[in-house]
């Protein structure tokens, strides 16, 4: 039985993959522009979100989180493509390169696939928990790694190290 | 169904004569000669066996076999032209691609050499052909994989040639495995299956190969050093990537 899968899971992606190979034109990769962090600072703005709350009006509060959550997206959705630009300008250009090496096609790939894999992190803690909630989340994430660090590095110094690593309370 | 294979037949063998004669008329046959002699193989062996199956059921049974064979190793052929051509723009891809399909090609006719040898008795023709399909399947995988990675553009000649053969495989080693496993019970399907599949891929063929057209170029090669250019990428995406994590994290 699991023959008879790996052969027609094989001919499946044959077919798959024959859909996705289009033919594509020597179409031009411009460059959409890179957004600013700016943005990303106004859109997480503290005081915005302070007085929103103030206001203690509930629809309020949900929708400019709604849009904040929105704007957010955009604005991972812009460096995203920005990446893919990146990585689609390099496979374009060194397709006719002589040199081609496979460790260094595999290092660009794996740069590719782990920006893919921030991204979808990230894209997905903002869809849940808003642009707040994730920003929280990173540098709770941030300071915990930091202490981790830490804690290492007295362990590695011996028994006579301090026992406190500053984990924020 | 009593009309149905003799039908599927005749126009198969029209079909192909077509795409023969217009290979000769676009000289496309200078193009791509591994492809037109396998058609003209397939051609010539299917009317013997025409003559053999009037002579008797065995002698069709063992030629319908024996040009299997022949087809499966033409076929490696085909697929190694194939190869050649769509990757035709891309030097240092297509020689980076070479050693790695090599691998993977030579490390799964050993698996199924080392299978055949531990066991003999239990390989009919049918899993063999089966086998050696399945490895020309896994060669296309990685052909296409590496088309799609690098967005290489293919000319429609190419991309008939491709999407054709390996539609014809597809259908092939998935046909083959449910005849292997299910036996005598899929015997009516594939007696469908197995023509129509073949009618599809010559009619793909003919959409493809019916007129020379140009094999498309891709974009001026890379001016740059190559490693330079390639540790800028990765620098690149690196620095999007630490942009995307600290601008949450303010």
């Amino acid at each position: 039985m699991t023959g008879l899968l790996v052969f027609i899971g094989a001919s499946a992606a044959l077919i798959l993959l024959l859909l996705v190979v289009k033919r594509p034109a020597n179409g031009e990769l411009t460059p959409a522009g890179l957004p600013d962090r700016a943005i990303m600072e106004r859109i997480l703005a503290p005081e915005d979100a302070r007085y929103i709350a103030s206001l203690g009006l509930p629809r309020v509060h949900r929708l400019f989180l709604r849009e904040r959550r929105r704007l957010a997206v955009r604005w991972l959705r812009a460096i995203r493509a920005e990446a893919t630009r990146l990585f689609r300008l390099h496979t374009r250009a060194v397709r006719q390169a002589r040199d081609v090496r496979p460790m260094t096609e595999v290092r660009v790939a794996c740069a590719f696939a782990l920006f893919m894999l921030n991204y979808a992190v990230i894209a997905g803690l903002v869809r849940w928990y808003g642009p707040f909630g994730a920003g929280a989340i990173l540098r709770l994430l941030d300071s915990l790694s930091g202490a981790m660090g830490r804690l290492s590095r007295q362990l590695a110094e011996g028994p006579g190290a301090p026992a406190s690593v500053g984990i924020p309370a | 169904m009593r009309f149905f294979t003799p039908a599927a037949w005749w126009t198969g063998n029209v079909v192909l004569g077509a795409l023969l004669y217009r290979g000769l008329r676009q000289r496309l046959v200078r193009e791509y000669p591994v492809f037109y002699g396998y058609l003209a193989y397939v051609l010539c062996s299917s009317l013997l066996l025409f003559r053999l199956s009037l002579v008797s059921r065995r002698a069709y049974a063992i030629g319908f076999w024996a040009e299997e064979f022949v087809a499966v190793l033409f076929g490696v052929a085909v697929t190694w032209e194939i190869y050649g051509a769509a990757l035709a723009g891309c030097p240092g891809v297509r020689r980076m691609g070479r050693s790695l399909i090599t691998l993977i090609v030579l490390a799964l006719f050993a698996k199924f050499a080392v299978g055949l040898a531990a066991q003999p008795a239990l390989a009919s023709p049918m899993e063999l052909e089966r086998n050696l399909r399945f490895a020309q399947a896994v060669w296309l995988l990685a052909i296409l994989s590496l088309l799609v990675y690098y967005g290489v553009p293919l000319g429609r000649n190419v991309a008939g040639l491709l999407y054709g053969y390996t539609w014809f495989i597809s259908s092939a080693v998935a046909n083959l495995a449910l005849r292997s496993a299910l036996g005598d019970q899929f015997q009516s399907w594939w007696t469908v299956l197995h023509p129509l599949a073949y009618l599809v891929t010559l009619v793909v063929w003919c959409a493809g190969l019916w007129s020379r057209e140009k094999n498309l170029v891709p974009n001026p090669a890379l001016e740059q050093d190559y490693a330079r250019f390639s540790g800028q990428t990765v620098a690149g995406i690196a620095r999007l990537r630490a942009r995307l994590v600290d601008g949450l994290r303010l």
